[in-house]
């Protein structure tokens, strides 16, 4: 089950740490997005999202190392170091799943961008998260 | 506005008028027992009896058709005007004291025109919507009964509904409402009739009223409901009752006994009328010295053959005569047995944390007790003074039989059968103190005028207001109901959506009396509950199959083998998503040979034998030792292990495997069960759609605060099914 940042139905499945949409059809994570998706099948899953990191937020943060948690669980931690549109994808072990209740995705962003305006802090920006098989 | 009121009036009318020509028929044999008034009055009451009964007759053959009631509503009137039965009766009362006339006329007068515009208002109320007018809407588009095992509001008896059904093939909804009006209408006047009888008509005056003013039966007396009914049929048998007492005339015997029966198929709670009216001719019969069994057992006979054919219905339809009541009595697949004692339960205190709160809720407040009778009855034990006349001992005899049915549901609607005993003799009490009555229904009359009980009632289930153009039918009924109701516009979203034949599951009640789709509702049936369960499985860890309990054994050959439960569990039933069995590691193939049952629930023991996982046998009682399932191979099987799939809420149940041996009868087999988890590896929740759609329903109706509402919405893929429609905050589904 993949959430698009645009579906309408999008507030629901959020935690924590998803900004609302702008006219955007992606949104701003804070330090740790966390969101609740269905698994549907627990065997031979993977987690994909599908993210950027923001060209004048990597020239003030520099490089950025992502967490991806699923139920808790640290799936991986990656290291980006350049801008740009980003894909990770990773099978995730099935007994951390259950295909009964929503599983809880995380990404957490060790620095955060401080907009020079307003001073709002800023994570990756999301387009799409969930488990593909 | 004239035509599409004239078949609303023409309906109610006629089927008064059908009544009450019935009820003439019978009572002019007794011509001299009876005045005028009152002879008017029981006519109508008990012709009403009568004319459910031939109603009743004609479903069963599937007779009940217009035509076929316009026949035999003029065929009774015809009799009465060509025999002149309505001429028997021609004793007067003696008149009312003027002050005390024009009082009643007046109160009585504006209250009724008040309520008769309810009544004639397009029909809301949510039992009429749901179930009493959605029972007759069925029965009047199959002609008669239909079998209905998916709804136990269909199992109780109906006899007013079927008065209902006379008017509603004219004048639909509102003229069902306008029947049960004039019940509204009979009540107060029989008070007052039988106050005149024993030489009391200015207590009769203020019993009318308090009886007739108090909220709850304004508000019940002018919806399509049965409350006022029964206690209008309570009252005639008491007041036949007395008569009897009185004249001692024999022929009376079978009027009690239609009266008494009757009100059991008004409502079950009316079944004490027959015990009340039985023991009354019994013990005054013994005092007289005279012969007991005879006049008892012409009471109980005409009483017994009322009930009768509602409870043979139910034993052919549902296999209860008095389903959906003693499910453990009479067991079935249509009733689950912690269903009705969980509702029971819910019915004994409503929303209520103590019985401390009962008297306020009941008379001034009523938010948690659906309704209030008003704050004049918390003067109720004053009525106790009554004792000391004949009269008063007889009403609170009388009230405390009627009342003694009233704790199996505390909402106030309940006690009005007995508000007419009390309000009697709480003002026979009174009576001397002529002011003070005057002042009690001053006071009463103002707390029962909309505007003032706005201000103290405002959560109560009462009428507020009148809509006088829609009662008129100046405003479209159509447009009313979609602007003012909740449930109308969702049983017309049904109709418009979905494809007539089809079946809807529903987790609440819409307004059934206006969609011909057949709605099942989740908790109306035990077939539905299982529906429900499967629904909530996928959602539920505790409930997914994810507890498997291993027994192995040295391989024995076994012909019969039984899983049984062997411990009391606290408010757990016990359940079995799968029961496989092994021989050398292999599940033994499930045979068509194979003979399954269980204890209790046989019905669905398959459901353990499906390799369906959202399925699964349940208790659908808490589950208590020498519960089982049970297998017989046909044959010597050689067994080396069982395996349970079970899941975790059903974690207090344990268990042992028995074989049944020769010589020792059934016997444990000494092998503890190894307990281990599984997950769930696949979405359940397609599987559970694809059993709803296998038993035939295709269609969801899931309201947005329903539990696990929010998964269907936001994983119609996983579910498969697709958003059709929404209004008032209900989703329609079709699965796919």
């Amino acid at each position: 089950m993949m959430l698009e940042m645009d579906q309408p139905d999008l507030d629901a499945h959020i935690v924590k740490d998803v900004h609302p949409r702008y006219d955007t059809p992606w949104r701003w994570t804070d330090s740790e997005g966390i969101l609740n998706v269905l698994a549907v099948v627990i065997d031979h899953v993977k987690l994909s999202v599908d993210f950027a990191i923001y060209d004048p937020g990597f020239a003030q943060t520099g490089p950025l190392t992502l967490e991806f948690l699923v139920n808790g669980n640290s799936l991986d931690k990656i290291r980006y170091d350049k801008p740009g549109f980003k894909h990770f994808e990773k099978p995730v072990p099935p007994e951390w799943l259950s295909a009964v209740v929503e599983s809880a995705i995380s990404i957490k962003v060790d620095k955060l961008y401080i907009a020079p305006d307003d001073g709002a802090k800023f994570g990756v920006i999301l387009s799409r998260a969930g488990f593909v098989q | 506005m004239i035509k599409a009121l004239a078949p609303i009036l023409f309906g109610a009318l006629f089927t008064v008028a059908t009544a009450w020509a019935m009820g003439a028929i019978l009572l002019q044999r007794f011509a001299g027992v009876f005045y005028k008034t009152e002879a008017r009055l029981l006519e109508f009451v008990s012709g009403s009896a009568c004319l459910s009964a031939v109603v009743f007759a004609l479903c069963i053959f599937k007779f009940a058709r217009p035509g076929v009631f316009l026949f035999v509503g003029l065929a009774s009137i015809a009799c009465v005007l060509y025999t002149k039965a309505s001429r028997a009766h021609t004793k007067t009362f003696p008149p009312i004291p003027v002050l005390w006339r024009w009082l009643f006329i007046a109160i009585f007068s504006a209250f009724a025109v008040y309520y008769l515009f309810n009544a004639m208002s397009p029909e809301q109320s949510p039992d009429a919507v749901t179930y009493h007018l959605g029972v007759v809407s069925q029965y009047s588009r199959t002609r008669g009964f239909p079998l209905i095992t998916d709804n136990f509001y269909a199992s109780l008896s109906e006899g007013i509904e079927l008065l209902f059904l006379f008017a509603f093939e004219y004048g639909r909804h509102s003229a069902a409402a306008l029947v049960h009006f004039s019940f509204w209408i009979a009540l107060p006047l029989m008070i007052l009739s039988y106050a005149r009888r024993i030489g009391h008509p200015a207590a009769g005056v203020a019993a009318a009223l308090f009886t007739a003013l108090s909220p709850v039966v304004g508000m019940d007396g002018s919806v399509a409901y049965v409350d006022v009914a029964l206690a209008a049929f309570a009252f005639a048998l008491f007041y036949v009752l007395q008569i009897w007492d009185q004249t001692r005339d024999n022929r009376l015997l079978v009027l009690i006994g239609l009266l008494a029966g009757f009100a059991y198929e008004v409502k079950y709670t009316g079944g004490v009328a027959a015990i009340y009216a039985v023991a009354f001719i019994a013990w005054k019969s013994w005092r007289a010295g005279e012969r007991v069994w005879k006049p008892a057992l012409i009471v109980a006979v005409c009483a017994f053959s009322c009930m009768a054919p509602w409870m043979i219905k139910n034993i052919i339809e549902v296999q209860n005569p008095v389903s959906p009541f003693a499910s453990r009595l009479f067991p079935s697949p249509y009733v689950h047995t912690a269903q009705i004692e969980e509702w029971s339960r819910y019915l004994h205190m409503y929303e209520m944390t103590s019985y401390r709160e009962l008297p306020l809720e009941l008379t001034v407040k009523g938010m948690k007790t659906s309704g209030f009778i008003g704050p004049l009855f918390l003067l109720s034990p004053l009525a106790l003074i009554a004792l000391k006349y004949r009269e008063g001992r007889q009403l609170l005899l009388a009230a405390a039989v009627f009342g003694s049915t009233y704790f199996s549901n505390i909402g106030a609607r309940f006690l009005i059968p007995v508000l007419p005993f009390i309000a009697l003799a709480l003002a026979l009490a009174i009576e001397k103190w002529r002011w003070v009555l005057l002042l009690l229904m001053a006071g009463h009359t103002v707390a029962c005028t909309p505007k003032v009980f706005d201000r103290y009632a405002k959560a109560s289930w009462s009428v507020w207001r009148v809509s006088t153009p829609a009662a008129l039918r100046r405003e479209d009924p159509d447009a009313y109901l979609m602007r003012t109701s909740s449930s109308y516009p969702v049983a017309r979203m049904i109709e418009k959506l979905v494809p007539a034949g089809e079946k809807v599951f529903a987790f609440g009640s819409p307004a059934q009396a206006y969609t011909s789709r057949h709605i099942v509702v989740s908790w109306h049936a035990g077939p539905n509950q299982l529906l429900e369960d499967t629904l909530w499985t996928p959602m539920t860890t505790e409930r997914a199959p994810t507890r498997i309990l291993k027994f192995q054994f040295p391989e024995r050959l076994i012909r019969r083998m039984r899983l049984v439960q062997t411990a009391w569990t606290h408010e757990q039933q016990w359940a079995v998503a799968e029961l496989r069995v092994f021989a050398e590691g292999r599940e033994i193939t499930r045979s068509p040979d194979w003979q399954l049952t269980a204890n209790p629930n046989p019905w669905d023991v398959q459901l353990a034998f499906d390799n369906n996982p959202v399925t699964r046998w349940r208790t659908w009682r808490y589950a208590e030792p020498g519960m089982y399932i049970q297998v017989d191979f046909g044959k010597l099987q050689p067994v080396d292990s069982v395996v349970v799939e079970t899941s975790g809420d059903t974690n207090q149940a344990r268990l042992v495997v028995q074989e049944l041996t020769q010589q020792a009868g059934w016997n444990a087999i000494n092998a503890p069960p190894q307990e281990s988890e599984r997950p769930v590896r696949a979405t359940l929740r397609r599987a559970a759609t694809q059993e709803l759609k296998a038993r035939g329903i295709r269609y969801l109706l899931i309201d947005d605060s329903q539990w696990g509402a929010k998964d269907w919405r936001l994983y119609p893929n996983a579910w498969g099914i697709t958003f059709i429609g929404e209004t008032r905050g209900e989703r329609l589904y079709r699965i796919e």
